[in-house]
C-alpha cells in the first residue's frame, strides 16, 4: 500500500488534514454525512502517517523529521489522545502505532518526542484517562505504556494527584481493562527504580493508604497482583528504607497474617512472601515481636503445614529459616 | 453499547456479531463442551431484551493459574479486545465471579475447531478443496492480526475454530503477541544478557522426558542487552514444536512469517491428519526443523490427492528463509487461494453429519463435570481446589483478630537505622531478569533465571490436545488431564478451551518457582538471610 505513488502530500499536509477533521466529527447531524466523511477522512490521514512513519521497512528520515516537527508545533498527539473515542475501531489502532513510533524515535542520544512531552503534561493525563472509556482504554494504555518507559514522563505522573486514580481505574474496569491499568501502574512502580524509590520514601504514607485497598480489593485478581507487586517493592533493594519502615508497622504484618489464610492458595503463597521480611528482620521493633511472640505456637504449627506439596527448595528453605526465626522468638 | 449501532468502517469489516454484556446474570450455563486443565467451557445462553442467544462461556479458574500464566491470560484479553475481524475469535463479555472464576464469552462455535473435526471423521485429512476453503478464511483473520502489528505464534488446526455456518475463526490469541512491544530492555539497564539457544532449550527438554512432538512449549529468551530496540522482531520461544518454525526455534528475531511456516505446517496437518513429525519428540522436531530440509506436500500418498498449486504454496510456506516465505496477503491473493469456495462449502462436505459439540463431549464429562444449571446454581466444587485451603480452614492455627491485635503499639522506636543488609555490594551479581514491561518480560526473565535452565526452561501444556505420545493413534491424540476416551479429544470448541489455561498451567510446576517476581523474591531472600543469619548467632 504505498499511498506516495499516487499522490504525494507532505507531512504538513497531512498532520493538518488530520486536525482540521476532527472537529467535523461533530458537525451535522449524528450519522449524517458530514461526520462520515470526517471520519473516513480521519482514517486516511492516519494511514498515511502510518506510512511515512514505518515505510515499506525503510522510512524516509527528512519527511519523518518534518512530520514529527509538525506532530509538535500543532499538539497533534494530544488531539489524538483526546479524541481517540471518537475515532474509528481501526484507526484508533492506528493512532496507537503512530504515537508510539514517534516516542521510541531518537536522534543519537536525544529522544525528542520525550523531550516535547515533558512540557505536556496533559497527554500523558489524557492517556490515564482513557480507562474511564472502556471502548479506548487498551488503546490509551499501550500509548501510556510506552510513556512510562521514560522516566522523565513516568516520573510526572508518580507525583501527580492523578495517579492516585489507578486504584480507582484497577477496581471499575472490566477484567482485561483492570489487569491493563494494573500493568502500568506496576511500570510506574517498577521501572525507575531510584526515582521512585525517592518517591515512596517522600510519600510513604500516602501511597500506602491508596496501595492497601488495593491489597484488601474484593477483587481476586486485583488481590493477587498487588500483593506480588508489594512484596517486589518491599524487596527491592532499592527500597531498602521504605521496606523497614513497612515492616515496622504492626498493621502491616496483621494483614498479612490474616492473608496467609486467605482462602486462595495463591494469595497465600503472595502474603508469604511480605510476611517472611517481617520475620526476618534481625532488629524486630517491639511491636512487632510481640505479635509474633504472641503467636509462636499457632505460626509454628501453621508453617510446619503450610504450601507442603510445594516443590520449590528455595520456598522450604525460606520456610524453615522461618520457623527457626520464630521458634527462637 | 456503542457497537450496537453497527456504522461501516473502512479498513475494519462489519462485525455481525454483538458484544454481549459484563453481567453475570445475563447468562445461562449449559452442558460443557470442552475442558482445559484450568478452565471448562460451557454452551451457555446470553438473555438480553427478551432474546436468547447461545453462546460459549470459558470459566476459568484464576486461582489455578501460574502468574506467568495469568500474564498471558491478560495478553490474550488485550489482543481478542483489540481485533475485531469475522475470522478473529473476539471476547463478547467477561465477568468475574466471586471465588475467582474469570468468565468469558465468546461465540460459541458448534462445530469445535478443525482438529476436532478431523479427528471425529477425516482423521487420514481433508479434501483439497476443503483445506482451501477453511486456509483462506483462517489467512483472511491472520492477515489481519499481521497487519495490525501482532504475531499469532500458535497456529494450527487446534486453534482453527468452526461454525456451523462454515465460518473458521482463529482462536487462542494466548500465546500472541504484539510486534510494536519493545523486545529488548533499555538502554542503561543492568541486566545481564541471557542468550538462550535452541540447545538450552534442547538440553533441558531431554530432562523432563516427556516424549510427545507436540506439547506447546513457552520459553523466551531475552534478546541483548544494550542493543537498540528492535521494532517489529521478537525472540521468544514460544508455540507447539511441530509447528513451530526454524527462526523460532532458533531463538532468532522473528515476526510475523513464524506464522506462515506454521500455517503451512497446518495444511500439511490438515492433509494428514497431523502435522509432520508429530510422533516423534519434542526435541527430536526442534532438531529436525533445524536440520533438515523442510516438510513437504506427498500429493498421492495420502487418502486424497492434492494439486500441484497446493504443494507449490504449501512449499513457499516452508522455506526456511523467512525473509523470503509470503504474506497472508501475498497467499490470498495467490489464484490458489483466490478460487476458494464459500465459507457454506464447508457446511455440505464436512459439517452436516457432524454430531452437536455437546453430544461429541458427554462421554468426558465424566469425572465429575458440574452438571447443567443456571448461573445461580454455580457449584465449581469439581474444579480443583487446593487441599491445604480446607485444611488451614479446620487447624486451630486460626489467628484470632485479638490474638494479633492485642499489642500496645509501641512505635517509639523506629527502624530507620535497621541495617541488616549491605544492598549495594552485590549488585553486580545480581542480573535482575528484565525489569520492568509487565506483560512482555514476564517470560523472558522467568526463563533467563540460572534456576529455570537447569529444571525446565521450557513449559509445556500438560493437557494440551495432543499432549500424549500413542503411537498407534493414527492422528494426534488428544489426551487432556482427564482420563478420556480418546475419540472424545478434550479441546474441541468454540474457544480455545485448553489453549490458553492448559498452556500455562502445564507450566505451574515451575513456574510459580520461576516467576520473576518471585525468583527475585527469592534472590533478595536468600541474601538477606545469609547476612542476617550470622548476626544473630
Amino acid at each position: 500500500m504505498n499511498f506516495f505513488k499516487t499522490k504525494q502530500r507532505t507531512p504538513p499536509d497531512l498532520v493538518r488534514g488530520l486536525r482540521d477533521a476532527i472537529p467535523r466529527l461533530d458537525h451535522g447531524a449524528p450519522g449524517g454525512e458530514v461526520r462520515r466523511k470526517a471520519a473516513e477522512d480521519i482514517s486516511k490521514n492516519l494511514q498515511q502517517i502510518k506510512g511515512i512513519l514505518y515505510g515499506d521497512g525503510d522510512p524516509l528520515p527528512e519527511l519523518v523529521a518534518q512530520l514529527a516537527q509538525e506532530t509538535y508545533n500543532t499538539d497533534l498527539l494530544h488531539h489524538l489522545v483526546v479524541n481517540i473515542a471518537r475515532f474509528e475501531f481501526e484507526a484508533r489502532k492506528d493512532v496507537v502505532q503512530i504515537f508510539n513510533n514517534l516516542l521510541r524515535r531518537q536522534i543519537g542520544a536525544r529522544w525528542p518526542t520525550v523531550e516535547y512531552l515533558t512540557g505536556k503534561h496533559e497527554v500523558i493525563f489524557a492517556a490515564l484517562a482513557g480507562y474511564e472509556n472502556e471502548e479506548v482504554a487498551l488503546n490509551t494504555g499501550m500509548i501510556l505504556k510506552e510513556m512510562l518507559r521514560h522516566e522523565q514522563l513516568s516520573k510526572i505522573l508518580l507525583y501527580s494527584d492523578q495517579f492516585y486514580k489507578f486504584p480507582h481505574y484497577i477496581e471499575t474496569t472490566t477484567f482485561g481493562i483492570s489487569c491493563d491499568a494494573f500493568a502500568n501502574l506496576k511500570e510506574t512502580l517498577t521501572r525507575h527504580k531510584p526515582m521512585v524509590a525517592e518517591y515512596l520514601d517522600k510519600n510513604y504514607d500516602r501511597f500506602f493508604s491508596s496501595f492497601t485497598t488495593l491489597i484488601l480489593s474484593n477483587n481476586y485478581v486485583t488481590k493477587r497482583q498487588s500483593l506480588k507487586l508489594l512484596g517486589e517493592i518491599l524487596l527491592d533493594r532499592a527500597n531498602f528504607n521504605v521496606m523497614t519502615k513497612y515492616i515496622a508497622n504492626e498493621a502491616n504484618l496483621k494483614m498479612m497474617m490474616n492473608l496467609l489464610r486467605d482462602k486462595s492458595k495463591n494469595i497465600q503463597f503472595e502474603a508469604f512472601h511480605v510476611f517472611k521480611v517481617f520475620v526476618a528482620n534481625p532488629k524486630k521493633p517491639p511491636q512487632i515481636e510481640t505479635i509474633l511472640r504472641r503467636n509462636k505456637d499457632k505460626l509454628l504449627a501453621f508453617l510446619k503445614t503450610f504450601h507442603n506439596d510445594k516443590e520449590d527448595e528455595q520456598f522450604s528453605d525460606e520456610k524453615q529459616f522461618l520457623i527457626v526465626q520464630i521458634q527462637g522468638l | 453499547m456503542p457497537s450496537q449501532n453497527p456504522r461501516k468502517f473502512i479498513g475494519a469489516v462489519e462485525d455481525a456479531w454483538e458484544l454481549f454484556s459484563d453481567c453475570r446474570d445475563d447468562y445461562t450455563l449449559g452442558s460443557p463442551i470442552g475442558f482445559g486443565a484450568s478452565s471448562v467451557v460451557y454452551a451457555a445462553e446470553y438473555r438480553s431484551q427478551g432474546k436468547r442467544i447461545p453462546c460459549a462461556l470459558k470459566v476459568i479458574d484464576l486461582d489455578s493459574l501460574p502468574p506467568h500464566t495469568l500474564e498471558l491470560l491478560q495478553r490474550e484479553t488485550v489482543l481478542m479486545g483489540l481485533s475485531k475481524h469475522p475470522n478473529v475469535l473476539r471476547v463478547r463479555g467477561s465477568f468475574q465471579t466471586d471465588d475467582h472464576k474469570l468468565c468469558i464469552a465468546l461465540r460459541l462455535m458448534n462445530s469445535g475447531s478443525v482438529a476436532d473435526v478431523m479427528r471425529y471423521g477425516w482423521a487420514g485429512g481433508l479434501e483439497e478443496e476443503v483445506i482451501k476453503t477453511i486456509l483462506q478464511q483462517a489467512l483472511q483473520g491472520l492477515n489481519y492480526l499481521h497487519v495490525n502489528g501482532f504475531i499469532h505464534r500458535d497456529v494450527k488446526a487446534a486453534n482453527l475454530l468452526i461454525d456451523d455456518d462454515g465460518t473458521v475463526l482463529l482462536g487462542d490469541l494466548g500465546v500472541a503477541a504484539d510486534l510494536a512491544e519493545d523486545t529488548s530492555r533499555q538502554a542503561g539497564s543492568q541486566s545481564k544478557p541471557a542468550i538462550i539457544t535452541a540447545e538450552a532449550a534442547l538440553r533441558s527438554q531431554r530432562s523432563s522426558s516427556s516424549g510427545s512432538g507436540s506439547k506447546r512449549i513457552s520459553f523466551e529468551a531475552p534478546p541483548n542487552g544494550g542493543t537498540r530496540p528492535r521494532m517489529g522482531k521478537r525472540k521468544s520461544f514460544v508455540g507447539t514444536p511441530c509447528w513451530m518454525a526454524p527462526e523460532v526455534i532458533q531463538a532468532r528475531h522473528y515476526d510475523s512469517a513464524a506464522d506462515i511456516w506454521s500455517f503451512g505446517i497446518t495444511a500439511l496437518e490438515l492433509t494428514q491428519g497431523r502435522p509432520p513429525r508429530s510422533r516423534e519428540s519434542p526435541q527430536k522436531v526442534l532438531l529436525k526443523t533445524i536440520q533438515e530440509a523442510p516438510p513437504s506436500l506427498d500429493r498421492e500418498g495420502g487418502t486424497f490427492k492434492y494439486s500441484r498449486a497446493f504443494k507449490e504454496i504449501v512449499d513457499s510456506c516452508l522455506v526456511k528463509d523467512p525473509s523470503k516465505r509470503p504474506t497472508a496477503e501475498e497467499l490470498l491473493q495467490s489464484p490458489f487461494f483466490k478460487s476458494s469456495k464459500k465459507k457454506a462449502y464447508l457446511v455440505g462436505a464436512i459439517l452436516k453429519d457432524l454430531p452437536p459439540l455437546t453430544h461429541r463431549q458427554e462421554r468426558r464429562v465424566a469425572p465429575g463435570a458440574p452438571k447443567h444449571g443456571t448461573v445461580d446454581s454455580w457449584d465449581f466444587a469439581t474444579t480443583v481446589h487446593s487441599p491445604t485451603t480446607a485444611r488451614h480452614d479446620e487447624t486451630e492455627t486460626d489467628f484470632k483478630e485479638d490474638d494479633i491485635f492485642e499489642i500496645n503499639g509501641n512505635l517509639g522506636r523506629r527502624c530507620r537505622n535497621i541495617s541488616w543488609a549491605e544492598p549495594e555490594e552485590e549488585d553486580s551479581e545480581e542480573m535482575e531478569p528484565e525489569n520492568g514491561d509487565a506483560a512482555a518480560s514476564s517470560p523472558e526473565s522467568e526463563n533467563s533465571s540460572p534456576r529455570t535452565d537447569a529444571s525446565s526452561p521450557l513449559m509445556y501444556a500438560s493437557s494440551e490436545q495432543e499432549s500424549s505420545p500413542e503411537p498407534p493413534s493414527p492422528m494426534p491424540p488428544s489426551s487432556g488431564p482427564l482420563p478420556v476416551p480418546k475419540a472424545h479429544k478434550s479441546e474441541s470448541l468454540a474457544v480455545p478451551a485448553s489453549s490458553v489455561s492448559s498452556g500455562q498451567l502445564s507450566s505451574s510446576a515451575s513456574s510459580t518457582r520461576s516467576s520473576p517476581g518471585l525468583w527475585r523474591k527469592f534472590k533478595d531472600l536468600r541474601r538477606r538471610s545469609s547476612v542476617i543469619k550470622p548476626r544473630l548467632s
